[in-house]
Parts: C-alpha cells; structure tokens; sequence
C-alpha cells in the first residue's frame, strides 16, 4: 500500500495518495488546486486518524524539534504554589490543550515554563504587547539558558524557542511558520478570538497548546471559539482565594503643582481656543470624543481646537515644576526602587536625560529591555523612566515607589501601572505618588483614572500616612466634582 | 504604500469609494512641490526637525491626511533614508552613563549636603571615556531613538502630478488591505500579473470571458476555510500591474467592519488611476523577439497571409499554477495553435517548463527547442504536442507554420 502523504503550505495541510481511502471529516478538496486540504490545526486529529486506522503516511508537514531536552532552572528559593502545580497537572491530564485561568500576579508564568519543560517542543509564546513579548524574552532566556528568537518590534529571528505579539504572529506566523512549533503558549489568551488573530491558532499545527489568562470570558461571547482551537479550560481559581497572599500594602498620594507665569499664560492661550470650540458647538470632551475627531478632517476650527488641546498637554506635560518635584521625590526615596511613568516618549527621554535614569519606550530594543530590568532587578539601577510599555503585567518585584508624572484616563492603564509596584516582596510597602499640574485638564484626567474599585477607600486614609510632604487640596477637587 | 491609519474613504450604499484627489488641481499640485522641497531641503536634519515642518505645514490643514498620505509616499522606495549618524555607539554610551549616575544615585542639579555628585558630573566623567564633549556625549545619548536620525539622502526627482497619480493608487491599495477576494477581468500583460500574484503567494481562479480575455478571482491558501482579510494586503500589490492593460475592471470584497462596512470596491481602467509599476520588456527573450521580427518580415503586410500572430493571449490553467504560451496563431479558417519557444535557460527553468507543458496536456501546441540546449527527442517523450528543434536566433517560419497546420484546432 501507497504511504498518504502529508505536507504543509501557509497554514494549510496537503494530502497527497488518498485515493480510494476513507476520508477524515475535514478534509475536502480545494478547488482551486484540485488537491485534498485541511487546516493547519487539525494536524494531531489528522495523525491520530490514520494512525487509528493503519493508513501508512509520510509526515512532510512537520517541521519543529520534537525533543529539545529542557531543564527549567529557577531561583533557589523559589517555591511554586500547590495552584500552579495543579494547574500544570490539569493541562497535562487534558493531552497539553486547554486554558489556565489564574488571577493576575498568582505566576502564570511559571506554569508555562513548567509546560514548556514537559513537552520539550519547539515552542512560540504569543503576547498581547511588545513589553510582554520581552519580558518573556527575558523569563524564558534565564529559566532554560537557551537563545530565545523575536518575532516582533523590528526583529526577526525564529528559533526552537520564540517570542512574538499577537499581531506578528497575525503577520508572519500564520503564513510562514506555521509547522515549526509544537507548542503554543497565549498569554492573556482573551486577546485570541477575533476575526484576524484566531487565524494563529488555526493556521499552525502544534498539537500542544496552553492559554493563560486571568479573565477567559469576553462579552462578545467570542471565548466559545477558544475550546476548539485550544482546548477547554483545563484550571481555574478565582481571585478570591488568593487574596491577601498577593499583594502589597500600599499608599497612594496625590502632589500638585502650579505652571510657571510663561507656562500659564501660553496654556490659558490655547484653552480659550479649546473650550470656546467645544462650548460653541456643545460638545462634552468625553462624550462626544469621537465626533470631535471626526470633525477634524471637515472643520478647520476642530482642527485648530484640537491642535490646541495637543499644545495644552504638551505644557502640562513639560511643566518645570512638576520636573523639579520629580527630583525631591527621587531624593525622598533615594534608597528605594522607583519607577517613573510618562504620558509620552517625549517625556521619557526629558526625565532620563535630566537625571540620568535608563529609560524605556517601545522604541528600546530587547537587548537593551532586557539589560535595563535586569539591573534594576538586581538593584543596581534604582530608577527607570517608562511610558505605557511597562504598564502590562512587567515584573519588577523590587520597586515599591511608583510616580506617575503623567497619564491619560485609563482606569485599566491606572491599575496596571500601580500593579507594578504592588508585587508582593516580603515586609514591603509601596507609594504611588501622582504629579500634576494644578488647573489644568490633568486635575480631570487623573480625576477620571482614579474612579476605581481598588482605590474606594483607600485613597483617603492611605493619604495622611505617607504624605508629610504633600499638601493635599483633596477637598478642593471634592467640591468641584460633586 | 499608504498606512491604514491615513486613507480617506467613504461609503455610498454597498460600495466603499477612496476620496481620491484630481492630480491637476493647482492646490495639490502645489502641495505636492511643498512636500518635495521640504523633504529635499531637510537633507542633513534629524527626522524629527521634517516632522515638526510637517507639523507646522499641516497648521490647521482639514486635509491634513493628505499632507501625511503623501510624505509617507515620498519615503517608500528608499526615496528618503534616514540613518542612524553617532561618533559612538548610543546604547554603549547609555550603559556608561547609566551605570555611573547609578552609583551616585540619585542624580542632582546642584549638589548638596548628601547628594554631591551632579549631573554635569557624571557627563563630563563619560565625556573623558568616551572622548567626546559635553556636547557630543549629550547628541549622542539617543542618536538611534527615530525621531533622532538623519535624512542623509532625499530623491527630489519626483513629478508633483506623478506624486499626486501615485497617492490615488495608493488610496485605492489602502482599501484593499480590508479585501477577502478579488475578481477582475483583463486581456492582456498576463504574465506580469501572473507574476506578481504569484510573488504575493496568491491564489487565482481562473474562467475566460465571452469577448476574450480572462475573469480571474484571487484569494489565499486559507481562504477556502474561511473569508479572511489575511490577504488583503498582498491583493493591493497586484493592483497596479492591472493598470498595465488598457482595459480592466475590478470588484473586491471589502471588510471594513471596524466601520461598520461590508460591500464591495469596484474599479476599472476609467478610474483614472496610473500605474508606477514599470512597463516590463517586451519579450522575454531574444528567441521570442527574432522569432516575431521574422514573421513580421514575412507576413506583416502581405494580404495572402493565412496565420495571425499573437503573443501571450491565453491562459492555461494548471491549477495552482499558469502557463502562458509565448505565441498563439490562428488560420483565418479559425483554426488555433500556440507557441512556445524554450530558448537557452538554467536546467531548473527547463526542468519546470516541462513539467508544465506535460502537466498542459494539450495536443494544439507547437514546442520549439532550441538545439543550443542539449537535450534530445528523447527528453521531451512525455510531451503531448508537435516538437521542433532549431539553431539559430529562432525557429524558421515555415516550420512552424508546418507544424501548426497538423496540430491546431478551432
């Protein structure tokens, strides 16, 4: 008897020498080509079926290293929770398919170092942002002393295993390396279901497949796709029976500080321009933001007005003052981790060229990413300046200062960014001060990202603890607000 | 090509529309000199500088995506380089600086008491290591950040009018990023557009149309397990080689439902879009060009000639591949046979040219050899057909001709 056989082509898999056999239900022939096809992810199903039925086959398809002899290697002291062993253990149980959900900060890395391990298969990880993709990068270079490749933010090297977001992956993966892992890490796997990125799962063949997340549900419904391309949720433990355990205690302080005379004079300037627009045209900044934009490519004065906005920011963004109360912070804290969060690039590099801090935006490259946490993890550099690539799930268990010297709305970038200093470390407790510039559009916007569940009561009394230094005119804001 | 967040559409009905622009309007015309001499004089500056002119030309332009549509073309191509210009390696340089401020940390403006060691400090300690400035060590902290590079070298050589034909094309490729399918007819230049849906790895299917030429319809692998915009992209590349035919038109599925869009882009040769995909050669080689050179010669002008010559106007579907005969002739009885002249080429070309003419299967095409390559009758056995072999700059007519007379079909 003939061998069937089997190869790949850009997420798809070509049977060749199937005449006269009994067909598996998802195959069919392509039109086009006149050749039997299926899609890349039922690779395991399409083995297992002739396998099952003694139909020899030539596999051509597969093209990942099936025994890269991994040897996890952690921190001595690190001892993993009787969760994350349970975990691994259930994803093992289901065939290495399926969904982990562990709150954020209960260490989901750690169970897909320990799936990486277990399969010892060529393996892509797929992150929602670039600073994720680093920081596994990072985690994943230490824990197996391998060369790990990027696929993402400028760089392109495959290897046994790789890094990558769900965008490159959306781009390069799906058409060119869809046979060259055997395991699929999706971490914040939430990000998978859509129309564009679904196609990463489908269009590769790994039979292994893990999902981490700590919120699998989407409102969309979109998560029912999720069983099928992955797997069913194998694990999952709410928050609440972990709480406590996690995470830091914590201070919140707010810092306000005037604009310069120049500064003021030029702000007002462009805020009479701002508000007269919005006020002419009855628009609510918040509300009606999307009409606003909209009115940009039609109305010169939405333009002019929304050009005016951008200046004001800049002003607020650059105030001299809200630089030199960075400094007393820096000094305040000198012997403390701290981490400084920008609105902007610009800033970023403002704050690092003034004092001398590594700085971090999406334009620094792994390498250099890497070396900056590592350092900083280490305690030699004792502060690092970021804009919102650091907010997502970056671990820098050390710092325990964080400022925020400017910011948007976000409630979600708000949390994230308090998260960061919120990495339980023994005996530890952490400040998150906020710098910003009084009478002007930031009391809103800080106003705005503060509305959250985590700082209801604790905001307040937190504040008299910690702010010796800080006049607080809380109760001005109070007034004006309600 | 022109980035998703900077294309201009809007919606009538089931069809989406790009905004193009008349590339004879004074008004663009003379931003589109603007953008140029403000590209050509920023020769030398640092990408941010050409941001803030753009910036600052922008003012409170509505059209202010057209100005940032345009300067995006004027850098595709290499057109505009910007480099990476440091006396230093910048990330070298910041891990020095870095490492000593860290061990005076925190850093101050003016030292005190408990913090004596300043900024100015730390720079000029790097500025001795390093030999540099002050000066050159704070240039060179960030030269590799982009808004830090240089425009070393800008191509000015550019029509306004061009630019502006160039900006619709783009518009009209932009669109089709969201495209799940693409169908268009065409009667000529086959082989370029073959050859560029091949070099996307696009699929085609092909069905020819009542009055000649072809309707083809081009997805991807994936498509047939899904409608999916994962091509769309590689589609907007094939587009302007359609603009090679004096006659066309397209119809694409677009997916925009980011706004709420699903219907369809419809185009065709009186769109008014210009190609700046180059004409390709005439001919392919010497052998084809001698070979219509000497019919020309012979029958060109005669009234008595029985065959009509013509190059490359059909298709033949191999599935997954075409093969496009150099030369069709026809009787004036109607009968019609093609033509392929396989000249000097690698062995792995004439490898793949016969698998394609075996994989043809068909009886009405003359295949003419050039004896310059070693091979025998032998090697082309599998070979449905009639088989000539010739020396020289091309096979003789009345060999040709000879063979056709046996071979073709109405």
């Amino acid at each position: 008897m003939e061998s069937v056989i089997l190869k790949f082509d850009a997420g798809v898999l070509i049977l060749e020498g199937l005449e006269g056999l009994e067909l598996a239900p998802f195959v069919r022939q392509d039109p086009r080509t006149g050749e039997w096809v299926a899609p890349a992810y039922r690779y395991l199903e399409l083995v297992t079926f002739f396998s099952r039925r003694g139909i020899p086959f030539q596999d051509c398809a597969q093209s990942y290293n099936k025994d890269l002899n991994l040897r996890l290697s952690l921190n001595e002291e690190f001892r993993p929770y009787d969760y994350q062993i349970e975990a691994l253990e259930c994803w093992l149980e289901a065939g290495g398919r399926g969904t982990v959900i562990l709150p954020t900060g209960a260490g989901k890395t750690y169970v897909a170092l320990k799936a990486i391990e277990a399969t010892s298969r060529s393996t892509l990880v797929v992150a929602p942002t670039i600073a994720l993709m680093h920081q596994w990068y990072r985690h994943l270079a230490r824990a197996f002393s391998i060369e790990v490749g990027i696929l993402g933010g400028g760089e392109h090297q495959v290897k046994d295993i790789t890094v990558t977001t769900y965008e490159s992956a959306y781009r390069q993966v799906c058409k060119r390396y869809g046979n060259r892992f055997g395991l699929l890490v999706f971490d914040e796997v939430h990000n998978l279901p859509t129309q564009q990125f679904s196609h990463i799962p489908e269009m590769t063949i790994a039979p292994f497949r893990l999902g981490l997340t700590a919120t699998y549900e989407r409102e969309d419904g979109a998560h029912r796709l999720l069983g099928e391309l992955l797997g069913r949720v194998v694990y999952r433990r709410t928050v609440s029976g972990l709480r406590g355990v996690q995470l830091s205690d914590y201070d919140t302080v707010l810092i306000r500080v005037e604009l310069t005379p120049e500064e003021r004079q030029e702000y007002e300037s462009q805020s009479q321009i701002y508000f007269a627009f919005l006020r002419k045209n009855k628009l609510n900044p918040y509300l009606d933001w999307d009409k606003f934009i909209k009115l940009h490519g039609q109305d010169p004065e939405a333009r002019q007005a929304g050009l005016a906005r951008g200046r004001m920011l800049e002003i607020v963004a650059g105030a001299q003052n809200k630089m030199f109360k960075l400094g007393e912070l820096l000094r305040r804290h000198a012997v403390e981790q701290t981490l400084i969060f920008t609105r902007d690039n610009a800033s970023v590099y403002r704050i690092s060229r003034e004092f001398l801090v590594p700085a971090i935006t999406h334009q620094t490259k792994a390498l250099e990413r890497k070396e900056i946490l590592d350092r900083f993890a280490s305690g030699e550099y004792r502060a690092m300046v970021a804009s919102d690539v650091l907010n997502e799930g970056i671990d820098v268990p050390g710092a325990s200062v964080a400022i925020i010297f400017g910011g948007d709305a976000s409630q979600r970038k708000h949390i994230q960014r308090l998260g960061r200093i919120l990495r339980r470390k023994k005996g530890k407790f952490a400040v998150l001060y906020e710098i910003i510039t009084r009478n002007t559009l930031e009391r809103t916007i800080s106003w705005r990202r503060r509305q959250v569940e985590a700082y209801r009561g604790l905001l307040v009394p937190g504040l008299s603890k910690a702010a010796t230094m800080v006049k607080d005119d809380l109760q001005q804001e109070s007034a004006l607000l309600f | 090509m022109i980035s998703s967040k900077n294309l201009r559409f809007y919606f009538k009905g089931r069809e989406v529309k790009p905004a193009f622009i008349d590339p004879l309007d004074p008004e663009y015309l003379s931003m589109a000199r603007h953008l140029i001499a403000l590209y050509a004089s920023h020769q030398g500056r640092k990408r941010g500088e050409v941001e803030s002119s753009l910036r600052a030309y922008e003012s409170y332009k509505t059209d202010y995506k057209i100005v940032r549509g345009l300067a995006e073309l004027l850098e595709e191509n290499q057109r505009a380089r910007f480099v990476k210009v440091s006396p230093v390696d910048p990330l070298v340089l910041r891990r020095c600086i870095y490492s000593l401020a860290a061990r005076s940390y925190p850093i101050v403006a003016e030292p005190d008491l408990v913090y004596r060691t300043t900024r100015h400090g730390v720079l000029e300690q790097a500025a001795r290591e390093f030999s540099l400035t002050m000066d050159e060590v704070q240039a060179a902290m960030y030269t590799d950040l982009e808004e830090n590079q240089i425009l070393v070298e800008f191509d000015a050589n550019i029509d306004p009018e061009r630019l502006l034909h160039r900006y619709n094309l783009a518009l009209a490729q932009g669109i089709l990023y969201y495209a799940k399918e693409m169908r268009f007819y065409v009667a000529s230049h086959y082989k370029t557009i073959f050859k560029f849906i091949k070099n996307r790895r696009l699929m085609h299917t092909i069905s020819p149309a009542h009055a000649g030429g072809y309707l083809v319809k081009i997805d991807g692998r994936y498509s047939i397990f899904r409608h999916t915009i994962l091509y769309g992209l590689e589609m907007a590349r094939v587009l302007p080689a359609l603009l090679l035919c004096p006659r066309w038109h397209l119809e694409a599925d677009i997916d925009l439902s980011g706004y709420g869009f699903e219907g369809c882009l419809r185009l065709n040769h009186l769109s008014g879009l210009k190609t700046h995909y180059q004409e390709e050669r005439e001919f392919d080689s010497r052998w084809e060009e001698g070979f219509a050179i000497k019919f020309e010669k012979s029958f060109g002008r005669s009234k008595k000639r029985d065959w009509v010559l013509r190059r490359e106007d059909e298709i033949i579907d191999l599935k997954g591949s075409v093969l496009i005969p150099d030369f069709s002739l026809t009787h004036k009885d109607g009968r019609r046979a093609l033509l392929e002249i396989v000249g000097f080429w690698t062995p792995q070309y004439l490898q793949r040219k016969m698998e394609k003419l075996c994989r043809a299967e068909r009886n009405d095409i003359v295949i003419a050899v050039s004896k310059k390559l070693v091979c025998s009758v032998e090697d082309f056995s599998e070979l449905r057909g009639e088989l000539l072999f010739f020396s020289g700059n091309a096979p003789r007519i009345n060999e040709v001709l000879e063979r056709a007379e046996r071979c073709a079909v109405k």
